[in-house]
């Protein structure tokens, strides 16, 4: 009787763990794009259905996103772009207030934690701007590789001086813009922290 | 519902949920085991006595905020790596006598020679006089590019290797060198599990925590059935509302003064002793009634300096020492004098100092830190020089003080200005241990490549963060050993689970024999 409940529930099991495996590498409604170009200039599904339209008018940006969220697009490479950070990260431009910039910085941060349950890992600024570039375990893009805020691979401040990543914990990073005069650690930085 | 979920009997479904949960706390199972075990033999064996001769103390201070060691322990001279120490550290270089066109034109040397053998010329930061004469004599060692690793890391294996967990941030590497368990999320601090598994046996007449912290609550002690004792720089934390001492509520005899005060206070202490059926009531009255009890002890070894004619305060003032860590040494001090009121034969001490994350004005913030440290450690390492010679049942060798960080400073500095410019996070560090027991004057573990880019330079960047080449689990695990943790042991293997990863920090080929 036991060993006929352990097979059984054995199989439960393994039957679970299996659907969770293929529901992750062949999800479901996902639209191929062939690259990133392309994804840049093919407007954001989510701007016309998924934040707004029919598909999944109530989710909620920084819901953790499951494999066969509609608001991931794979791309050919094997990148995944996640549509609400990339549309943050769209908004960021040297005419954004510093201020609301840092702030946009910081919520691209957070997109990567519901991702990962944590900060992505580094000291310089291009090791954190590469993995939101999609360099992380599941080559998910959390910026737009097109934003104006990007300085080959770091993330530029309005005046052109990379952010300074200050990381505090897993989840709390204190992010710093140098400011007009372009020198950390001066009157005129500007910081935030989440 | 299935066929298969249906035929689940709720019975079936808690022994298969609970062999789940076995796995998930294996250690502490493990530690409970180990310390039932250790106290049989204990009592069969009529061990732990009163405090004497076995006494053992281990004091560990924590630099937070990750201290630059590299301006600690400095190439100088004809060190091969003295060149490229000036010309990489540039605004952040201490002068060691090489000439930088810009930052040492006239070559200055201000570092304090030590002679370390074996090895090539090195320099103490100019602000470590007290601990430049300690390793002079014998009575300090470094541990070079020591830091939290998950398994054996170098250079090549870097992408491959499973790394510490949130490298580089400061919350998370302080917790893994207090864990000494880099991979897996924090539940209790090496210091506590040594409590856990060893206080029954070394402290059978205990008469509080054999974890006492001066720096507040901390998490190399938290985590284990023990909970750690704090204590201010000055004694024992009093209730607060009833004046210093109690003097507003009690006289001098200790009976309670009449004014509303003293029947506060004698009312608070009657119904501190009722007990109670409410099990949250009566654990909030066991603290209260805990704390009070504690006090009256403290206040009792504190009282033991005088009795042995020692006079801190005055060694204190000698070395210039005074404040913060110096303070909490003090406090630490005096514990360690009248540890026979405390009825410890093994005792463990927490303290610290904060303000070592010099993104900025590293050259104006270091030397100021590093005085106050160096202030403090001196008075201290004096006054268990002292305790020798006024205690009988004391000697120096019982009491050895370790050094940690959160991590390391990048090698490069992160501006140009001498004025404001700083270093960055980083991970390898070189930690310093002192007292009668250290084999001092000397290196141990092995001395970093200063090169960026270097084999021993994490290989994202260019900023010189060296992977460490002895880890956190080895360095401690020596510590362990030393207040009398059996090498190869279970219980070793219990404190440190990841230890058996690393070669074996007791052969010689770790040169890790500083104890």
């Amino acid at each position: 009787m036991k060993i006929k409940f352990r097979i059984r529930f054995g199989v439960l099991i393994a039957a679970i763990v299996i659907y969770i495996f293929v529901r992750a590498f062949k999800p479901e409604g996902l639209e191929e794009v062939k690259s990133l170009d392309e994804a840049h200039n093919t407007p954001l599904k989510q701007e016309t259905n998924s934040l707004e339209g029919e598909k999944t008018p109530e989710l909620n940006p920084y819901d953790r996103p499951d494999p066969d969220d509609p608001r991931l697009k794979r791309l050919a490479s094997g990148k995944v772009l996640y549509n609400p950070s990339i549309k943050t990260s769209r908004s960021l431009s040297n005419t954004l207030d510093p201020k609301d910039a840092l702030e946009t910085v910081s919520a691209l941060l957070t997109h990567y934690r519901f991702a990962y349950k944590e900060n992505p890992v580094g000291v310089e600024n291009f090791e954190f701007t590469e993995q939101l570039l999609g360099q992380n375990p599941m080559s998910i893009v959390f910026i737009d590789p097109e934003s104006s805020s990007l300085k080959g691979n770091e993330l530029v401040d309005a005046w052109g001086t990379p952010y300074f990543f200050h990381p505090l914990s897993a989840t709390e990073m204190e992010i710093y813009s140098a400011g007009p005069d372009k020198t950390l650690w001066t009157a005129d930085d500007i910081a935030h922290s989440n | 519902m299935s066929k298969l979920l249906k035929n689940i009997s709720r019975r079936q479904f808690l022994k298969a949920g609970t062999c789940g949960a076995m796995t998930i706390g294996p250690l502490v199972n493990t530690i409970a085991q180990l310390s039932l075990i250790n106290s049989a033999s204990a009592s069969a064996l009529g061990g732990g006595a009163l405090v004497g001769s076995d006494y053992k103390a281990l004091v560990c201070i924590f630099l937070r905020g990750g201290c630059d060691t590299n301006n600690v322990l400095i190439p100088i001279g004809a060190n091969p790596q003295a060149a490229t120490y000036a010309s990489d550290r540039g605004a952040v270089a201490v002068p060691n006598g090489i000439v930088h066109p810009t930052y040492n034109p006239s070559g200055l040397n201000s570092t304090i020679p030590i002679t370390v053998p074996g090895q090539d010329e090195f320099g103490l930061h100019p602000s470590l006089v007290n601990l430049a004469a300690m390793f002079g004599a014998n009575e300090a060692s470094f541990i070079n590019n020591v830091g939290t690793l998950s398994e054996p890391t170098t250079q090549n294996g870097y992408s491959t290797t499973s790394l510490p967990k949130q490298l580089f941030s400061h919350s998370d590497q302080v917790t893994q060198w207090m864990s000494s368990i880099a991979d897996k999320p924090y539940t209790s601090g090496w210091g506590a599990r040594v409590a856990d598994l060893y206080n029954d046996v070394w402290n059978l007449n205990s008469q509080t925590s054999m974890m006492i912290t001066a720096a507040g609550t901390n998490q190399f002690m938290s985590g284990g059935a023990l909970n750690q004792y704090s204590v201010t720089s000055s004694g024992s934390i009093s209730l607060t509302g009833f004046g210093t001492n109690y003097a507003s509520a009690q006289n001098a005899d200790g009976s309670y003064k009449t004014n509303s005060t003293g029947e506060r206070f004698k009312a608070l202490e009657r119904i501190m002793q009722y007990s109670h059926a409410h099990i949250i009531e009566e654990g909030y009255s066991e603290v209260i009634r805990s704390a009070r009890a504690n006090e009256a002890i403290i206040t009792e070894a504190i009282k033991v300096e005088a009795e042995l004619n020692i006079d801190y305060d005055s060694i204190w003032t000698s070395y210039g020492a005074d404040g913060g860590v110096a303070d909490e040494l003090k406090a630490v001090a005096r514990l360690i004098t009248g540890r026979e009121c405390l009825g410890n034969n093994r005792q463990i001490f927490f303290v610290d100092l904060g303000g070592f994350d010099n993104h900025a004005d590293i050259n104006g913030d270091l030397p100021v830190l590093l005085g106050q440290l160096d202030r403090a450690i001196g008075a201290f390492n004096a006054a268990m020089k002292e305790l020798d010679t006024k205690d009988a049942n004391f000697a120096y060798d019982k009491v050895t003080t370790f050094q940690a960080s959160d991590f390391n400073r990048t090698w490069t500095p992160n501006g140009t200005d001498i004025g404001t410019a700083g270093t960055d996070h980083a991970w390898g560090s070189h930690s310093f241990v002192f007292g009668g027991a250290v084999n001092g004057g000397n290196f141990f573990g092995t001395y970093p490549e200063l090169s960026v880019g270097g084999i021993d330079d994490v290989p994202s960047g260019s900023r010189g963060r060296w992977i460490p080449t002895t880890s956190v689990d080895q360095f401690a695990a020596v510590l362990a050993n030393w207040f009398g943790v059996p090498a190869g042991s279970s219980e070793m293997q219990t404190i440190f689970p990841n230890l058996y990863r690393f070669d074996d920090p007791f052969a010689p080929a770790a040169n890790l024999g500083f104890l």
